[in-house]
C-alpha cells in the first residue's frame, strides 16, 4: 500500500487487480461521543439517500444503476476512542464495460461528498422514524440484546462502549439545523483517509485530489483504550418470555498494543474458532449451551464471552444450569492461566489467526480495514510481519494473557418458557 | 478438463464429470491468498420421499440438517479439529434442495481437501453419538423458535403450501428428529451422498493436479449404482389467506406471500426476471420506494424456486400492517415503466460481474447452477436477451390475488 498526504488528506492506494471492481472510501474520524452519535448516523443515511444533483432516492438510485450497479456505501462504526463516519464508493471496472466510469464516478463522489442534500425534511422524518424502528427491533434479537445491556454496565459512564446507533430519545432530537452542524464538524474538525484499490489507483488518486476539494485539518485524536481494574464483578438478570436463556459476560482489559497478538492466540485457544476449548468442552463434550463463543475487540481492551442456554427443564433447574456453565467458563480460563496448554492448541490457534487475516485480504472492503486500522496507530501492516509475530507466541505468552481475564460483568437474559 | 473461457468477466471454468456421475468444477484465482473448497448434495428438507429399487421410502423431517451435523462427527473425534490442525475454517449448510460441506484455508490446500473428502466418503453413525446429536439440533431447532424473521417466514411458506415438504422446517421439529436412527442415516447417506447427486467446486489459489489427485483417491473408485427416484408432490392451491401469530416482539411485523399456481422446473429467465420486477416495484430505483418509506415501511422481498414451487414474499416491519398490505396489493396492479427496465438490465449485469469478486461468491454461483441446473455461464446473455414483455409476462402469472397469502406477527 503506498501512502501520501494532500491538503491534510491522507491517501493509502494499492494497485489491484484481482478484483472485478474498484472500490474508494473516504474514512472521517472524530473522537466518539454519545452526544453526536444520532446526528451523525443520520447524517450517515441522508448522505446515502441523494445529493444535490441528485436530490431524490430515486435518482440517485437510478445514476447508480445507470452506471452498471456502482454502489454508495455508508457507514457508521467505532474504532476505539474514535467514530468512523465512512462513505465509500464501489463499482466495475472499466475492463469488463462497454465505457470508462471513473469521471463519472469522481464527479458523483464530489457531489455525494461536498454538495450533500440536508435540506429535505421528510427524508429526515424517514431516517429518524427506521432509526427508531431498528433501535427498538434490537429488543427483538435477543443475544444482540444482551450485548448490549452486558455493554451499558460494562462502562456505566458510556464513555467508551458506546452504541453508535444511538438511543430513540437522542434520534428524535435530530433536526435538520443539528445535521447541517454535525456536516460542518466533520467536514472541518475530523480526520480523513482516503482509501484506493484500483486498477490504476495512482492515477486514479490524483483524479481525485484535484476533483475533490477538501476542508479537513490534521488532528492527534486518541485512538486504543485502556480499562482500570473493575474492584468487584456485578451479575445482572432480567427475564423475557423466550424458549431459551443468552447469557453475555464481559471482562475488560489494559492489554498493551504489544501484546494484541498474544491475547488473540489465548482468545483462539479459548473461545474464538470452532476448535476452541469452549466450543469443544462446553457445547460438543458437556452440552451446556447451544452456542458458545469469545471475540476480542483490541481498540476497545474488551473480552465478551457469548453462550445461549437452555432454560432448564425437569431434570435440571435452570438454576442448575447457570451455575454449571458459569463455572465451566471460568474453569476454562483458568485451565490455561494455570498452564495447561498443549503446544497442538496453539500450533491451531495460530494457523487459525493467520488464515482468518490472510482470507480477509480477499476482500476489497476489509483489506482496506486492515490497513486502515494499522494506520490510525501510526503502523503499517504487513502479512510478512504479522505472520512472524504470531509464529512468534509462546506459551509464557498466552499463560500471560489468560490471567489478564476477569469476568467483571455478567449479564443473563433469563428465558421463562 | 474441459475449459470454457467466460470473455465478458475474463474468466476460466474447468469442468469434468467422472464415470460414476461426479461432476467437478474448478475455477482457478491465482492471485487470491484464499481457496474454498465444497462438497454440494442434492439432499434438502424437501427431498423426504423417494423410491429406491421398486420400494417407497417416507423419511423423517429434518433427516439431511441432521446428516449434515453427524458428517463432521467420526470414531477418532471431531474433523473440525482436523480442519484446525492445517488452519482450514470449515463449515456446512443445509437447505431446502441441498446440503452443502466446505472449507476455506489459505495454507495446506492439499491436506484440508483431504480431510472434506475424507468425512464425506467415511459416513460414522451410532445410537450413542445419533442420540446426542438430539439434544444438540432441539437446542438448534428451539433458537429458531426465538426468531420473529424465521417465524414470519415459515408462516407464510406453511399457509402458501399445505402438503409439500417446503412446509417443513429445515431442522424439522424435536418430535420428527426423536425417531431418527443411524439406519435411516446410513439409507439417506447411501442413497443422496452419491457421487452422481454431487458436486465438488474449488475455487482460488489452488493447485489442479494436487485437488484432482485427491478426488479420484476418494470418489474414483465408488462405482455402485445408484437408481434412486425422487417423489415430488403437487401443490398448487393456496392453503391459508392469512394469519397472526403472537410472539414477544416489539414491532409488528408483516409479509405478503404468492406462489405459482402449477409445477415448475427451475428457469433462471423466469427467476431474474421476477426479482427485476420486484426491484422495479419495491427497490430504491422506484417512486414506490419513498412512498412506502414515509409510512414507515421498509420492504424485503425476494422470488426463490425450489424443487418444482415458485415464491415471493414481501416483508417488513409494520406498524400499520393493514396499510401495508393495501399498499402492498395497490403496487401489484401498477404500470411499470419500460425505460426503466433498462436501467435495471444493467443493474443486474453489474450484479453478475461483481459476484466474480469473491471466492464465496463464485462458489455459491456455481452451487445454484448445480442444484438448478442452469449453465451459469450463459446468464450475462440471458440477461441481455431479457425483454420488458418477458418480465411482465412472468409477473402477471405469478402477482395475483388467489395465490397469495399475508402473515402478521404481533405483540402478545
Amino acid at each position: 500500500m503506498e501512502f501520501k498526504n494532500i491538503d491534510n488528506v491522507k491517501y493509502m492506494y494499492e494497485d489491484e487487480h484481482k478484483f472485478k471492481t474498484a472500490r474508494v472510501s473516504f474514512k472521517y474520524s472524530l473522537p466518539i461521543q454519545t452526544e453526536t452519535c444520532a446526528d451523525l448516523i443520520v447524517l450517515n443515511e441522508l448522505m446515502a439517500m441523494s445529493c444535490e444533483k441528485y436530490p431524490t432516492v430515486k435518482l440517485l438510485n437510478r445514476k447508480l444503476s445507470e452506471l452498471y450497479d456502482a454502489k454508495v456505501i455508508t457507514n457508521l462504526s467505532q474504532k476505539g476512542k474514535l467514530i468512523i463516519f465512512e462513505v465509500a464508493f464501489n463499482y466495475i471496472s472499466n475492463k469488463y464495460l462497454p465505457t470508462n466510469l471513473d469521471d463519472e464516478i469522481i464527479r458523483l463522489m464530489n457531489d455525494i461528498l461536498t454538495k450533500p442534500n440536508l435540506t429535505n425534511q421528510e427524508y429526515l422524518d424517514t431516517i429518524k422514524q427506521k432509526r427508531i424502528l431498528e433501535i427498538e427491533a434490537i429488543y427483538d434479537e435477543k443475544m444482540q440484546y444482551a450485548i448490549k445491556k452486558m455493554k451499558e454496565t460494562l462502562d456505566e459512564k458510556q464513555e467508551v462502549l458506546i452504541d453508535v446507533n444511538s438511543t430513540v430519545e437522542a434520534i428524535q432530537l435530530v433536526s435538520l439545523e443539528s445535521v447541517n452542524e454535525i456536516y460542518q464538524k466533520l467536514m472541518s474538525e475530523a480526520n480523513l483517509t482516503v482509501t484506493i484499490n484500483s486498477e490504476n489507483s495512482a492515477e486514479l488518486m490524483q483524479q481525485i485530489s484535484q476533483g475533490i476539494s477538501f476542508q479537513v485539518k490534521t488532528n492527534n485524536y486518541d485512538y486504543l483504550h485502556t480499562f482500570e481494574k473493575r474492584d468487584s464483578a456485578v451479575f445482572i438478570e432480567e427475564t423475557q418470555n423466550l424458549t431459551q436463556s443468552k447469557l453475555v459476560v464481559g471482562s475488560q482489559l489494559a492489554i498493551e498494543p504489544n501484546d494484541f497478538i498474544a491475547f488473540q492466540v489465548f482468545n483462539g485457544i479459548y473461545g474464538g474458532f470452532p476448535f476452541s476449548r469452549l466450543f469443544s468442552n462446553i457445547r460438543e463434550k458437556q452440552s451446556l449451551a447451544y452456542t458458545v463463543y469469545s471475540a476480542f475487540d483490541a481498540a476497545l481492551n474488551v473480552m465478551i464471552i457469548i453462550a445461549g442456554i437452555d432454560n432448564g427443564d425437569a431434570s435440571q433447574s435452570g438454576e442448575a444450569m447457570l451455575s454449571n456453565i458459569m463455572a465451566a467458563l471460568k474453569h476454562e480460563c483458568d485451565d490455561i492461566a494455570s498452564g495447561n496448554v498443549l503446544a497442538e492448541e496453539i500450533d491451531k490457534s495460530k494457523k487459525m489467526l493467520i488464515n482468518s487475516v490472510k482470507t480477509s485480504l480477499d476482500s476489497q472492503a476489509a483489506t482496506q480495514l486492515v490497513h486502515y486500522s494499522y494506520g490510525l496507530r501510526n503502523e503499517t501492516f504487513s502479512l510478512t510481519e504479522f505472520e512472524k509475530k504470531v509464529n512468534a507466541i509462546t506459551i509464557d505468552d498466552v499463560v500471560r494473557m489468560a490471567k489478564c481475564v476477569q469476568f467483571d460483568v455478567t449479564y443473563l437474559l433469563r428465558g421463562d418458557k | 478438463m474441459n475449459a470454457e473461457y467466460i470473455e465478458k468477466i475474463d474468466e476460466t471454468i474447468y469442468t469434468k464429470q467422472l464415470d460414476n456421475g461426479l461432476k467437478i468444477l474448478f475455477v482457478k484465482k491465482p492471485e487470491f491468498n484464499k481457496v474454498v473448497a465444497s462438497v454440494t448434495t442434492k439432499i434438502g428438507s424437501i427431498n423426504n420421499a423417494f423410491k429406491l429399487d421398486g420400494k417407497e421410502y417416507r423419511i423423517s423431517d429434518g433427516i439431511a440438517h441432521f446428516l449434515e451435523h453427524k458428517m463432521f462427527e467420526k470414531a477418532e473425534g471431531d474433523t473440525f479439529a482436523k480442519f484446525s490442525m492445517y488452519g482450514g475454517s470449515a463449515n456446512a449448510y443445509t437447505s431446502f434442495d441441498h446440503t452443502s460441506y466446505f472449507f476455506s484455508s489459505s495454507a495446506h490446500f492439499e491436506e484440508n481437501l483431504n480431510v472434506l473428502l475424507e468425512m464425506m466418503t467415511t459416513p460414522y453413525y451410532t445410537k450413542e453419538t445419533v442420540d446426542k446429536e438430539k439434544g444438540i439440533i432441539g437446542e438448534e431447532i428451539k433458537m429458531y423458535q426465538d426468531d420473529s424473521n424465521w417465524i414470519l417466514f415459515f408462516e407464510t411458506v406453511r399457509n402458501l403450501y399445505a402438503n409439500h415438504p417446503i412446509s417443513i422446517d429445515i431442522a424439522g421439529t424435536e418430535e420428527t428428529i426423536a425417531d431418527i436412527t443411524a439406519e435411516e442415516l446410513y439409507l439417506c447417506y447411501n442413497t443422496f451422498y452419491h457421487p452422481n447427486n454431487s458436486v465438488i467446486t474449488i475455487v482460488g489459489n489452488f493447485d489442479e493436479e494436487v485437488a484432482m489427485e485427491a478426488i479420484l483417491k476418494y470418489y474414483g473408485t465408488i462405482n455402485t449404482k445408484n437408481n434412486f427416484t425422487p417423489i415430488s408432490i403437487s401443490d398448487t392451491a393456496v392453503h391459508k389467506s392469512s394469519s397472526v401469530v403472537k410472539m414477544d416482539v416489539n414491532n409488528p411485523k408483516c409479509c405478503v406471500g404468492y406462489k405459482q399456481n402449477k409445477e415448475i422446473t427451475y428457469d433462471y429467465k423466469r427467476d431474474i426476471a421476477i426479482n427485476i420486477y420486484l426491484q422495479m416495484l419495491f427497490g430504491k430505483t422506484s417512486d414506490n420506494y419513498e412512498v412506502l418509506a414515509s409510512k414507515g415501511f421498509y420492504p424485503s422481498y425476494s422470488y426463490s424456486e425450489v424443487g418444482n414451487v415458485g415464491f415471493a414474499t414481501i416483508s417488513s416491519d409494520a406498524v400499520d400492517t393493514k396499510l401495508f398490505f393495501e399498499m402492498v396489493e395497490d403496487l401489484m396492479n401498477q404500470d411499470l415503466n419500460e425505460d426503466d427496465f433498462l436501467i435495471f438490465k444493467n443493474k443486474n449485469i453489474g450484479e453478475i460481474v461483481r459476484n466474480f469478486n469473491t471466492v464465496d461468491s463464485i462458489m455459491k454461483m456455481y452451487t445454484d447452477a448445480f442444484v438448478n441446473e442452469y449453465n451459469i455461464n450463459d446468464v450475462l446473455k440471458q440477461v441481455e436477451q431479457l425483454t420488458f414483455e418477458d418480465v411482465c409476462k412472468y409477473a402477471k402469472e405469478l402477482f395475483t390475488n388467489g395465490n397469495k397469502t399475508t402473515v402478521v406477527i404481533e405483540g402478545k
